[in-house]
């Protein structure tokens, strides 16, 4: 449990991370830029009392759904994946991401068609799920380990 | 060895003596007001649900106790022509659990007022609603915020407009999240996206305050809710004036949690501070019928294991025992 004294935020690392920090500079949820670059858990910003966790994406709901952060950032793609009791107060409106189908190269959708049977690799099996649901394909999801 | 304590919680004499005394707090409490205990068997032999604990027992495929209600339901339907009106149970479910930090064995207390079909069933849930008021001030947690919603806020709509299946599940998803853009999202191209978006703003366009309810009357839907808004009004008329200092009530229009079970109004107890809903109820009038008994049904289970971890993590929330 965060401590009743200090409002703990979780912020994600990788590329949203890295487009959310530069937005905030100058603003009272600025990052302390030395803490940035140290090992501490948790970093101050610009308003005494609130801090920041930097978390990975897919964590960070979990950490907000048990209580140990009050509230967080992370991408949509990361909600919709996850069953969790958790409130979307605003869409900030940045982060933008695409969720692209692989095959081997010449490998059309004609051709996925008419295999008897796909397995399909993915991170994301409800965005998935509701693709293949879409466009009328059975396929064996794979979660990576 | 790594040691998994929170999946299979083994209590020490704190908690255990703890869960002891709030057992027989609440079971006392329950019995006050007329109701009976019921103790469905651990083991379940029939249909083995998913998310249950399994093993074979033999070559039969059994199951330990999932979940109190749907338990009582079997028993209930199997054993009795006429249903009692007030039932109540205490003991231990068995889940496989969703969240990684979730126990798999729960203690619950919890009751049910049932009922044949066709009585009126206001009474009965504000009888629960007055319960599960006083449940807070019998354990000794300092404050509490009861949630007061109503899953026929959501479903008549969604059923009225032919909603059903993923397009349905990505509309209450998005309610849940107390988001009206993604409802707008999910519905983009529906012939009744404009009619469902614009009652999904109604519903969470007064979050907790004085105006929640006067706040259907914007939705399309508000001559179809007429007496599910009636129903709640009667409901707060009721409950405000015997509120106890240490609880705050608050009308959540957009409650969809258990919307594929609850067909009336719900409850959800809160602990402030602590992120943690500790007790959850509503009204289920298909359970019955499903189970060939033509009875309606609501009830409320207290989630003894997450005030067990409470009263561990945050002990400034309780009033110390005397």
């Amino acid at each position: 449990m965060s401590s009743p004294s200090i409002l703990l935020i979780a912020f994600p690392k990788g590329r949203l991370g890295d487009e959310l920090i530069p937005k905030l500079a100058n603003t009272p949820l600025a990052l302390d830029p030395l803490a940035l670059k140290s090992r501490v858990l948790r970093i101050p910003t610009a308003t005494p009392g609130v801090a920041v966790l930097l978390l990975k994406g897919a964590d960070l709901p979990r950490y907000v759904a048990a209580g140990v952060a009050s509230l967080g950032i992370v991408g949509s793609d990361t909600l919709d994946e996850l069953d969790m009791d958790l409130l979307e107060l605003a869409d900030l409106g940045f982060g933008a991401c695409r969720l692209s189908l692989c095959a081997q190269a010449g490998v059309t959708f004609e051709t996925l068609r008419a295999k008897p049977h796909l397995r399909l690799a993915t991170k994301f099996p409800k965005a998935t799920e509701a693709w293949l649901t879409r466009m009328d394909l059975t396929a064996e999801l794979v979660p990576p380990e | 060895m790594a040691v998994r304590t929170p999946h299979f919680p083994d209590l020490l004499f704190g908690s255990a003596a703890r869960l002891r005394r709030w057992e027989g707090i609440l079971m006392d409490l329950l019995t006050a007001n007329g109701y009976q205990e019921l103790h469905p068997s651990l083991v379940l032999r029939e249909s083995v649900p998913e998310g249950a604990v399994r093993f074979f027992d033999g070559e039969d495929l059994v199951a330990l106790r999932w979940d109190f209600t749907m338990a009582l339901a079997g028993l209930l339907a199997r054993s009795f022509p006429q249903p009692p009106e007030r039932v109540a149970y205490a003991g231990a479910v068995f889940r496989r659990p969703v969240q990684p930090w979730e126990a798999v064995e729960r203690f619950e207390v919890g009751c049910e007022r049932i009922q044949p079909e066709g009585e009126s069933s206001a009474e009965a849930d504000v009888e629960l609603a007055r319960l599960l008021m006083a449940i807070p001030g019998a354990i000794g947690l300092k404050s509490a915020i009861l949630h007061l919603g109503n899953a026929a806020l959501i479903r008549r709509p969604l059923e009225v407009e032919g909603l059903f299946g993923g397009l349905a599940d990505a509309v209450v998803a998005a309610l849940s999240r107390r988001a009206p853009h993604r409802v707008r999202e999910a519905l983009d191209g529906h012939p009744s996206a404009r009619q469902l978006t614009a009652h999904a703003e109604a519903l969470l366009s007064e979050l907790d305050g004085p105006g929640t309810l006067a706040a259907l009357a914007s939705s399309p839907y508000a001559g179809l809710l007429e007496g599910e808004r009636e129903h709640m009004e009667r409901a707060l008329q009721s409950l405000l004036p015997i509120l106890p200092p240490n609880l705050e009530l608050r009308v959540d229009l957009a409650d969809v949690a258990g919307l594929d079970f609850y067909t009336g109004p719900t409850l959800r107890l809160w602990a402030p501070g602590a992120q943690q809903e500790v007790a959850a109820g509503g009204r289920y009038d298909r359970l019955f019928p499903g189970l060939g008994r033509p009875w309606q049904a609501a009830g409320f289970c207290v989630r003894l294991s997450r005030l067990l971890d409470l009263a561990d993590t945050r002990p400034d929330l309780f009033e110390q025992p005397q």
